[in-house]
């Protein structure tokens, strides 16, 4: 075998020292080293060796093999021809061979910004259920039966009635009621933000949907002030759209905070000098905050006394929109995947 | 609610340097949301009355004329288009650098077009020079007070205006409109009217408030003998009423100013009377009433209306009542919707001579609820509803019967004054710990700044560290009860802007992770990552229509009380009917649709979260599902079969597929149903138009993350140590053979066989009926050596031998 292995060695060398041009480099290649040619039918024998045997022969073999490989790049420059498809002129702006890759929803996307947002301040990301009780969608949340937020115009009710006669179901209207489930779950301490799909039952135009998406954010801790409410979504809002923005609040009522806030951020089409989208206040409504209302707390078996807390709520969609510029709410639940595949994964 | 500077003024200062826009803002920042500002008036500076003195035709233009106008000091020749131009004619004349609204051609951004001032200039019309401008209302921003018929029409100001009158001054167009966003005032009745929002602002300013200079009721001489009776049936719903009878009255138009306030607030003048009663809402924010005295039968009865009695309201509508209503009635009929509307066989008309005004507070629930089931959403009752303070009741009538006096001079009180009450407040004093309302908002405020804010808002304030805070009775019906309620009035009239941000100082703790949201998310990564899909998101609801024609049962779906739409009336019990839309919808324009959701659907049967309060039931069951599709024209089955792979070995679970008749599979994960991979049904497709061959999945989230969290990580396996030998073989077999079986017992029949792959599945004549072949590639390899090709060999024909005996196999050459 090892002479075998040197005889053709020798032959090889010989033949490549007389090859004039590269058609006959073509064929020298096709015969010696080809899927067929002799050099690699040989070295195909190597495996039925004994063992003892096997690795010598097959080092050696592949010793060659690099050789000859070497030599015959070297000979295919010397005689001008160029290695490889690239003897043609390459256009670079050609493109290249297409990847296809899928699409996330783009409220998947702004979703995945706001929990890392949160996460990185230490708040744990809730769920609770779409289909709620009334309890925690409204009893305990301070929000009693003849508030106007349960009317019929306002809420879907499940048709499932209690023992008292009265709808006591709904699709959730905020995810707000993950407050309540939270609280009797973990306590306090508490921080954690709730992502979901929310429902109301109005009709759906281009700037409104009966189905859309919220963030909650609830924080219970000792001594939590106004002050760190307004640090807390300061940093949200800087990091979701632009180190630059601000915010600003002003009285707003929900019954589950006291005091409650409406959030405005700095219009940053404008940078606050007043256009359209801001109706020319330079602040643009973002979402509706507040303390911890002390029956809240109270119904989460948290004590007032001993703990305070902020929360805040705000459509995602609305973000969603402000951050890729979507002017149209009712493309998000459309399916459409003209709209949907300008998405990234 | 539209709010008029002036009338701001009557009751409080406001300092020179603060701006309309100014205080727009600080309204918005302290109190309630101001929607916008509306500057009557605005831009008129070079406008004034002129009149016309004479026309004469264009001589190049038959449309237009010539109008010579004289503005008092001057007489200056128009050209005017105008149709309904006569000589004499007093009209608001534009003079040379007046602004003047412009319909702008739509935008370059090919949108609407928009309104532009512009500066008038002197200009030449078809020859002739124009040296102005006659007006039409849009052209000045008073469409609203000279709405033109025709765009034509030129404001004809019919009245005893000074020719040469600035036309603002002349029509007292010096007023500021504050539009307030009306959901912004839900939680504060006293913000209703003038009055409170003063008051609001003379803390916010802080400028001094003026105190309400009307007369008390009882100094009001009452000459006549007329017994007013009322009677108040249901006391819980009509806490209080007032009513008192006025005589010697004459029906005619209020005053100019007063009609200027109403107007400019939004209000239409009818006369006097009417009027008076909603210059005093808009004051006070009380509504009342006035009824024709003559028009009454009896006793006033403030009762419950009978099941299907029936009234005629003002605005002419009949009205059918049902029990749970309030109205209030003589002996024989309803005579108003309580807090809602009056009724017009008791209306007030030019022949009355005199009247009954009710003051009364209503229980708003009940309002709220009437208004809405009748469809009625009037200015009184948008007020009751928001719990009004009872003591405004007497308030409101004195301000009236002062108002009437200075309307009729001959007016006078001819009856006993009626007050039936049946209300308590509870303002009793809320204890305000200074230490405790500075931690709450995060600052450091001093005493006496708290103390002045709350004094200037109508509080009584007393004691040390802990405040004895009194509250108003106008804050005292459901708006301010806790101390946490005195902090908000604190933090907004100091001012969040004020407030220094700070992060919170607290103990660090590690948070929970959500596991179920994070097996979510790396779903999501490896669908619309690697296997190229798209995700949707659907609504949560479909329809018996849908189902049924998906033959699908629609009987224990979950139903909504109160569907918006026929589309939207169940709850879906999986996403694979709205995928299947989503299908429909996007096939005309792609020709592969690769689409998958994420969601919760809805089951009647109990889940696993409480319903709470006391309540052990639990609710519907709403567990995560994924839904995939994959709709394309060749093999889309095993395309999403491929998808399904990938994920099972991204999520390091095992996915077993069973056969389900023809067409399709269940899967399973550890011998528990996860879901099923399913060939579309072609019937069903042509009765849904769909048009593109397609497959489906549905799998439950929570039953493959409890066998990913069973599986734990995929570990690394140690490459092995001596080289592996592939070999190649092909088998015919009946194609009744079940691959899965055929895999298992090849990995089985040699201990050299390493890994099995199947390449090739072939069926065609040359085998013949009812067979199929398989290509494998086979990996042989051992721990202990390196193999020869002696040992492949000897290998291969084992597996040949087993393959026959169990399988009937065949080997094939290739």
């Amino acid at each position: 075998m090892k002479e075998e292995l040197k005889k053709i060695t020798k032959e090889l060398q010989d033949q490549l020292e007389k090859v004039a041009d590269i058609s006959a480099l073509n064929n020298f290649e096709k015969k010696y080293l080809g899927k067929k040619g002799e050099l690699m039918l040989l070295l195909k024998k190597i495996g039925n060796l004994p063992e003892t045997e096997r690795k010598e022969i097959g080092q050696l073999a592949n010793e060659i093999k690099t050789e000859i490989k070497r030599k015959l790049i070297e000979t295919k420059e010397k005689l001008g021809g160029n290695i490889g498809a690239a003897d043609k002129f390459f256009d670079a702006t050609l493109p290249g061979t297409k990847i296809e890759s899928g699409h996330l929803h783009p409220l998947t996307l702004v979703q995945r910004d706001l929990e890392k947002i949160f996460s990185s301040m230490g708040f744990m990301i809730l769920d609770g259920p779409e289909l709620e009780s009334d309890y925690y969608n409204f009893e305990a949340l301070n929000i009693p039966k003849s508030h106007p937020a349960r009317d019929m115009q306002d809420t879907f009710y499940i048709e499932h009635k209690n023992k008292q006669g009265e709808y006591d179901m709904v699709m959730r209207t905020h995810t707000s009621n993950v407050q309540v489930r939270a609280m009797e779950k973990y306590g306090a301490p508490l921080r954690g933000v709730a992502l979901g799909k929310i429902y109301r039952n109005e009709a759906t135009d281009q700037r409104h949907e009966h189905t859309f998406y919220q963030i909650e954010g609830l924080m219970v801790d000792k001594d939590i002030s106004i002050a760190h409410l307004m640090a807390v979504l300061r940093e949200m809002f800087k990091r979701l759209f632009d180190q630059s923005a601000n915010i600003r609040l002003r009285p707003g009522f929900f019954s589950f905070v006291e005091p409650g806030v409406e959030v405005e951020m700095s219009c940053l089409l404008c940078e606050g000098k007043g256009c359209p989208v801001c109706k020319r206040t330079g602040w643009v409504e973002m979402l509706g905050a507040g303390l911890v209302h002390p029956n809240v707390l109270r119904a989460g078996g948290i004590d007032p006394k001993k703990y305070s807390g902020f929360a805040f709520g705000t459509g995602i969609e609305r973000l969603a929109m402000m951050k890729y510029g979507i002017d149209d709410i009712r493309l998000f639940n459309s399916g459409d995947l003209s709209f949907l595949s300008q998405f990234d994964s | 609610m539209q709010l008029s500077l002036n009338w701001l003024k009557d009751f409080v200062s406001i300092p020179k340097d603060i701006t309309p826009e100014k205080l727009g803002e600080l309204l918005t920042l302290h109190t309630v949301e101001v929607e916008s500002i509306k500057k009557l008036g605005e831009n008129l500076d070079n406008v004034v009355v002129g009149k016309i003195l004479k026309l004469e035709p264009h001589p190049n233009a038959d449309r237009l004329k010539l109008a010579t106008v004289d503005i008092g000091k001057e007489k200056l020749k128009v050209v005017c288009g105008g149709s309904n131009l006569y000589e004499g004619m007093l009209v608001a004349f534009a003079k040379v650098g007046a602004k003047i609204k412009w319909l702008a051609r739509p935008g370059k951004s090919g949108g609407q077009g928009q309104e532009e001032l512009v500066e008038l200039q002197v200009a030449e019309i078809r020859g002739v020079k124009s040296t102005g401008m006659i007006c039409a209302g849009g052209e000045i921003g008073l469409s609203d007070l000279f709405p033109s018929e025709g765009d034509k029409e030129v404001i004809d100001l019919r009245g005893n205006y000074k020719v040469g009158q600035n036309l603002a001054e002349a029509l007292g167009l010096d007023d500021v409109i504050y539009e307030i966003d009306n959901k912004s005032i839900t939680n504060r009745p006293d913000l209703w009217g003038h009055y409170g929002m003063a008051r609001d602002l003379a803390a916010v300013l802080p400028s001094p408030l003026t105190p309400l200079p009307f007369q008390p009721l009882g100094r009001l001489r009452r000459r006549g003998e007329t017994k007013l009776q009322v009677k108040v049936d249901d006391k819980k719903l009509c806490p209080r009423y007032m009513a008192v009878a006025v005589g010697n009255i004459e029906i005619k138009p209020s005053p100019v100013w007063m009609q200027k306030r109403l107007i400019a607030c939004g209000m239409r003048p009818i006369n006097n009377i009417v009027d008076i009663t909603n210059y005093v809402m808009l004051e006070l924010g009380q509504p009342t009433h006035a009824f024709d005295a003559q028009k009454l039968g009896g006793t006033i009865i403030v009762r419950r209306a009978k099941e299907g009695e029936k009234i005629t309201t003002l605005d002419k509508q009949e009205r059918k009542l049902s029990e749970e209503m309030l109205a209030i009635a003589d002996k024989n009929e309803p005579i108003a919707v309580a807090g809602v509307m009056g009724g017009g066989n008791s209306e007030i008309d030019e022949n009355t001579k005199s009247i009954v005004i009710e003051s009364a507070n209503f229980e708003p629930v009940s309002i709220r609820q009437t208004s809405q089931k009748l469809g009625l959403r009037s200015e009184a009752s948008m007020r009751f509803e928001k719990s009004l303070d009872p003591n405004l009741c007497e308030l409101a009538l004195r301000r009236i019967v002062s108002l009437i006096k200075e309307s009729c001079s001959q007016a006078e009180i001819i009856s006993n004054l009626a007050d039936i009450k049946n209300f308590k407040l509870n303002n009793k004093p809320i204890k305000l710990n200074l230490e405790w309302l500075n931690k709450k908002i995060g600052v450091e405020m001093l005493k006496v700044k708290v103390v002045k804010i709350l004094q200037d808002l109508g509080f009584a304030v007393s004691g040390g560290k802990v405040l004895n805070v009194k509250v108003p009775t106008w804050r005292a019906t459901k708006d301010i009860s806790i101390p946490e309620d005195l902090a908000e009035e604190v933090a907004r009239i100091y001012g969040y802007d004020n407030i220094k941000l700070t992060m919170p100082l607290i103990t660090m703790q590690a948070s929970e992770v959500n596991i179920e949201r994070e097996f979510i998310n790396k779903i999501k990564d490896i669908l619309s990552g690697g296997a190229g899909m798209t995700e949707v998101y659907n609504y949560s609801f479909v329809n018996e229509a849908q189902l049924e024609k998906l033959d699908i049962k629609a009987g224990q779906h979950i139903k909504l009380a109160n569907p918006l739409t026929q589309e939207h009336t169940l709850l879906r019990h999986s996403l694979i009917p709205n995928l299947l839309q989503n299908v429909i919808a996007n096939q005309r324009n792609f020709s592969e649709i690769k689409i998958y959701e994420i969601g919760r659907v809805f089951l009647p049967q109990a889940g696993e979260f409480a319903k709470g309060g006391g309540n052990k039931e639990k609710l519907p069951l709403q567990p995560f599902k994924l839904g995939l599709i994959y709709a394309s024209d060749s093999s889309a089955l095993f395309s999403l079969k491929g998808i399904l792979e990938n994920l099972s070995e991204s999520l390091n679970i095992s996915f077993d597929f069973k056969s389900q008749a023809q067409k399709g599979a269940d899967i399973y994960s550890g011998g528990k149903l996860i879901g099923c991979l399913d060939n579309f049904d072609e019937k069903l497709a042509v009765k849904n138009g769909v048009k593109t061959k397609l497959a489906l999945a549905e799998l439950d989230l929570q039953i493959m993350l409890a066998a990913a969290q069973g599986a734990g990580i995929k570990k690394y396996t140690a490459k092995n140590k001596f080289p592996y030998v592939r070999r190649d073989m092909a088998f015919v077999v009946s194609e009744k053979i079940v691959y899965n079986d055929f895999r298992q017992a090849l990995l089985a029949a040699s201990s050299l066989i390493k890994e099995v792959e199947l390449f090739d599945v072939y069926q065609g004549e040359k085998l013949g009926v009812g067979k199929k072949s398989w290509a494998f590639t086979l990996e042989f390899g051992s721990a202990e050596k390196t193999l020869t090709g002696a040992d492949a060999d000897e290998a291969q024909r084992e597996i040949a031998k087993q393959m026959e005996k169990k399988f009937g196999a065949k080997l094939r050459d290739f």
